[in-house]
């Protein structure tokens, strides 16, 4: 990378601390440091609500997602738009006027500390764990593109996010959301610009847009009704719904976000930006990845998109192999870029018949490609021992380096640090808001001066910090722990929904009652992702809700019938 | 909340529906003009 993009990168986030630690000042108490004193305007929390999600994986994954399936991933967010208008009629008016600075604390007015303290207790858990995920994908790329040790690249995004997160609070993380949020955007229109402008002469949006039809990387919907999919319509609509529900009402790294602002109506303002923004703004960067499939159809890519292991494999005994695999993906590449230019000449001519030859001619060599890709992949496998190494996630990163102009290049760098780093320290703002307030403030000191408690605050979000570094740099050996720890997490999101949905829409229902339908609830899941692990998880979602529900309902009613007729 | 209040709401959230299908609808429009 050129001196120039690394002062880009460095003033950048220089820039971000800096700016954060500026608003230190203004932090004199809890309710400023966790809510900033309840009072940031309604469009920097729909923002900061949205950049929370928008991690480096959107990035760098997402982007490889629309190179290799196209739109299908949109499907998953189909949900979302009605999961906020119906969290803006329930939770967040219930959370405003009960005054609380967590979602858990509100069960335990409406139920008891023991159903409080678990959720509570069930975020901490997967969210300390995810933190430092969210850190190590994002390191492993930069490593490789950025010839760093994953250490350096995991601590360049996490050293940042602890500084001004434990300095600053909610108002240091709220701020830097926005700025990410305008650099982002900012840079996936310009990354468009440059793969437009990237086609070849004779080639233009719609003929682009034609061959990635061709190859059904602009199905947006499928309509099946299975289980056992993802993404589909109905996965997206009825699972996705209770996933964002859950998320976006009960998860503390977003409720968090909306409690900052000053009203009811400007909480759900905020919440409504991204049930418009969020489907656009994914379809831009699949899109993104769309066109970078499209670039490399006329420009030649490498076979293998990891320079790292490019150079592993040519200096193993499996280079022979790899040279030939080499040659065959040069004939195929050139045969498919061929194919790829007779379907826009064929498109411009009119001639439909020879358009549809001209596609089925481009789908066999681009499956002819794809198959050649595949067993590259396999000779990574068996020569570096990376059983879980994917290739899609590096084509981005090596478009940005290989293709953008100086300057851009440093910009491009920049955002995609900074998204790791300000979704990071979202949830470390969060993770210590859950231990004091749940915890520490609750059952270990509750009559310390709020002075004491911004200090135990502060320090809480370093060691979170540490925590997710631990996390991060350990992540390659702690792989398996860290995949329990989310699949764990995936048993628990519905079931928490399901907790907010007893106690927001039955008054019989007990705390017992809630307490044992979420345990209830978790281990249905449990069982059906072992059991039947085919089905999706977005539909744990919905059965993990459903069980927690039907059980603290039928509990209580049980029990108050006892009560009645004893 | 007031009755008034209320009632912008219901018209924001029609709206945020109303704004769903339409994108919706520009994603199949999207799927099928270039399907080949």
């Amino acid at each position: 990378m050129h001196f120039l993009d690394w002062a880009i990168v460095i003033a950048y986030i220089a820039w971000l601390v800096s700016d954060g630690i500026k608003r230190t000042k203004l932090d004199r108490t809890t309710e400023s440091y966790f809510l900033g004193n309840r009072s940031m305007p309604w469009w920097a929390v729909g923002l900061s609500v949205m950049a929370t999600q928008l991690s480096a994986v959107t990035l760098v994954g997402t982007t490889g997602q629309g190179y290799t399936d196209g739109l299908r991933f949109v499907q998953f967010y189909y949900g979302l738009p009605l999961a906020m208008v119906i969290l803006c009629i329930t939770l967040v008016p219930f959370f405003y006027r009960a005054k609380v600075y967590t979602a858990y604390e509100y069960l335990e007015r409406r139920f008891d500390l023991k159903t409080r303290a678990f959720t509570s207790f069930l975020f901490l858990l997967s969210r300390g764990m995810s933190c430092g995920a969210i850190a190590a994908a994002p390191a492993v790329v930069l490593s490789v593109i950025l010839g760093w040790s994953v250490t350096t690249t995991a601590l360049v995004i996490l050293v940042p996010a602890v500084i001004y997160s434990m300095l600053g609070g909610v108002q240091a993380v709220t701020w830097t959301d926005v700025k990410t949020m305008g650099l982002t955007i900012l840079m996936l229109i310009v990354a468009m610009v440059f793969l437009v402008r990237g086609l070849p002469s004779g080639v233009g949006v719609t003929d682009a847009l034609s061959i990635a039809g061709g190859t059904g990387r602009l199905q947006a919907f499928d309509f099946r009704f299975t289980l056992t999919e993802t993404y589909t319509f109905w996965s997206g609509m009825i699972g996705g719904l209770f996933l964002m529900l859950s998320y976006f009402g009960c998860d503390q790294s977003q409720v968090q976000r909306y409690l900052t602002a000053k009203s009811i109506d400007d909480g759900r303002t905020s919440l409504l930006m991204s049930a418009y923004w969020k489907i656009p703004l994914q379809v831009l960067v699949l899109l993104v990845g769309i066109f970078t499939f499209l670039f490399y159809l006329f420009n030649q890519p490498p076979l293998l998109f990891n320079p790292v292991h490019d150079e592993r494999i040519r200096a193993s005994a499996s280079a022979p192999a790899y040279v030939e695999l080499q040659s065959e993906f040069q004939a195929a590449f050139g045969a498919r870029r061929q194919a790829a230019v007779e379907i826009a000449s064929s498109r411009h001519s009119g001639d439909v018949r020879e358009q549809a030859r001209a596609t089925d001619a481009f789908n066999g060599h681009d499956a002819a490609v794809r198959s050649i890709r595949t067993r590259a992949a396999a000779l990574v496998k068996q020569t570096t021992g990376d059983a879980s190494y994917n290739d899609v996630n590096y084509v981005f990163p090596t478009w940005i380096m290989t293709a953008l102009p100086i300057g851009i290049v440093g910009l491009w760098i920049a955002a995609i640090i900074t998204a790791a780093t300000d979704s990071i320290a979202a949830e470390l703002n969060s993770l210590s808001t859950a231990s004091v307030i749940d915890f520490y403030k609750r059952l270990a000191r509750p009559d310390a001066t709020d002075e004491h408690y911004l200090f135990v605050s502060k320090v809480t979000t370093g060691f979170w910090g540490v925590f997710a570094g631990v996390v991060a740099v350990y992540a390659s050996s702690l792989g398996s722990l860290i995949e329990v720890v989310n699949r764990f997490g995936s048993f628990f999101y519905g079931s928490i929904l399901g907790v907010f949905m007893l106690a927001i829409l039955t008054r019989r229902v007990t705390g017992t009652g809630a307490f044992v339908g979420l345990i209830a609830g978790m281990v249905t899941v449990a069982a059906v992702a072992f059991g039947r692990p085919d089905i999706s998880f977005l539909w744990h979602n919905v059965i993990g809700a459903v069980v927690v529900f039907t059980v603290g309902m039928t509990l209580s009613l049980l029990r108050h019938e006892n009560v009645e007729r004893p | 909340m007031s009755e008034a209040s209320a009632r912008n709401w219901n018209v924001t959230y029609a709206t945020v529906i109303v704004v769903e299908i339409v994108v919706l609808l520009a994603l199949w429009w999207l799927q099928n003009h270039f399907k080949v």
